[in-house]
């Protein structure tokens, strides 16, 4: 009788520690969530930008001589 | 094209292609972690194809390295044959620097981006294009005379049956040629894997009996003899350095003519007697800004070249009868087409006595 009072007693004190566990995870201090490595480039970040690109884009155009006459 | 338009990279799926997740500085360099514009272009490659492709591609890019687009030497080997010395720092070499060199084209010019002759820009946000564009690579440098004789943009004459018929583009016949042979050589004519009429039209030459014009010609004029019209050709081109330092050039009119002259080709793979020939601008003062008889031996090639025109037609005002070409004084190159100081040249090629009629 005394060691089935013992074992129940044990058991409950069991079950009501994992229930602690799950319901207060105040008491478990959470692993730190990996920071997620982000990849950047400036490079796509303006080249695929219309906006950016019709303000900063500058004509570098070859000069044509003038002179030129007929077809090439 | 707008000029940001010639860098936007429209297309997110290129970023996610083989080429794409390669990044961007391998190839073009500059800086890709800076935001100001002009530090992050420091060291900007704006064409690495130039090189960077054998990485990858290597059996490719040699041969284009050989290739006429990759090394002009259809030029050197024109001026050459004339007796001009094309060696470095030759007054020819500078010619070639100043005034052909914008028609190299390195692999990105005809995969990626427009020629430099066009004022470059991506075609397609970048993507990497098996097949070049008509647009904006071929005609894009080809469109003085093959693009417009081939689209039909010389007023009353008609577009290249290829193109009205099938709505071919140039690589529909022109492909792999354009790559090279892994060797360097003299001119387009001269590719081993040179694109023929043959090619897709075999039965013209199996089956010769359904048509006598094919029977009697097949081995002795060009296809282009009976089946070209009216292109143009260009006389007087002279280059020179302008007031301010920048290369020009002047030429002629351009005329719109039709000549059939005797084959300066003439070889195993061109057997014909009569070919289509169109005159060319260069003449020997083209240079003379550059110095004095830099073509000694300007008279051991004709003014009037072997040429394809891209403006076939299945009926054309020559093959109507036989009597249409054969005594047709207006079909062929004589002496009386000849420029007095291209005589010489042209000797070999002109038509000293026309072919008879026959009373068909």
């Amino acid at each position: 009788m005394k060691r089935l009072v013992t074992a129940v007693t044990v058991i409950l004190v069991l079950v009501a520690l994992a229930a602690t566990g799950c319901t207060n995870k105040g008491l478990i201090s959470p692993a730190p969530e990996a920071e997620e490595e982000e990849i950047t480039s400036t490079c796509v970040t303006c080249h695929t930008d219309k906006d950016t690109l019709k303000e900063l884009a500058t004509t570098e155009v070859a000069a044509k001589s003038e002179a030129t006459t007929g077809e090439g | 094209m707008e000029v940001w338009e010639k860098v936007f990279v429209k297309d997110a799926k290129f970023l996610q292609s083989t080429h794409g997740k390669v990044g961007c500085v391998i190839c073009h360099g500059g800086d890709s972690q800076e935001e100001d514009k002009e530090l992050a272009h420091v060291g900007l490659v704006i064409d690495p194809s130039d090189g960077d492709c054998n990485t990858c591609h290597k059996d490719v890019a040699q041969t284009h390295d050989l290739s006429l687009h990759g090394t002009l030497s259809g030029f050197e080997s024109a001026l050459e044959a004339r007796g001009g010395d094309v060696s470095e720092g030759s007054p020819l070499d500078t010619v070639l620097e100043n005034h052909c060199q914008e028609c190299h084209t390195s692999c990105g010019q005809c995969h990626v981006s427009r020629p430099d002759e066009l004022e470059g820009g991506l075609v397609s946000g970048h993507k990497f294009r098996a097949t070049p564009s008509t647009q904006y690579n071929c005609v894009a440098c080809h469109g003085a005379r093959v693009g417009a004789e081939y689209l039909g943009e010389n007023e009353g004459i008609p577009a290249d049956v290829h193109w009205t018929q099938e709505t071919m583009l140039c690589t529909a016949c022109h492909s792999q040629e354009l790559h090279g042979s892994g060797e360097l050589i003299e001119s387009r004519y001269h590719n081993p894997d040179m694109v023929k009429c043959e090619d897709c039209h075999e039965d013209v030459w199996t089956n010769t009996a359904d048509n006598p014009q094919h029977e009697q010609h097949l081995s002795d004029l060009s296809c282009q003899v009976c089946h070209s019209v009216a292109y143009k050709n260009c006389y007087g081109c002279h280059v020179a350095i302008d007031e301010e330092g920048m290369p020009c050039r002047t030429s002629e009119p351009s005329v719109m003519q039709f000549e059939i002259g005797y084959n300066p080709l003439r070889s195993s793979e061109r057997p014909f007697k009569y070919v289509v020939l169109r005159h060319v601008p260069t003449c020997a003062g083209t240079c003379d800004y550059y110095g004095d008889a830099l073509f000694p031996n300007f008279n051991a090639v004709s003014t009037w070249k072997y040429a394809t025109p891209h403006n076939i037609q299945l009926s054309t005002p020559q093959n109507e009868s036989c009597d249409a070409c054969h005594g047709n004084l207006e079909l062929f190159l004589t002496e009386e087409d000849i420029r007095p100081e291209e005589k010489a040249a042209n000797k070999d090629v002109v038509v000293d006595e026309l072919p008879e009629t026959v009373g068909k």
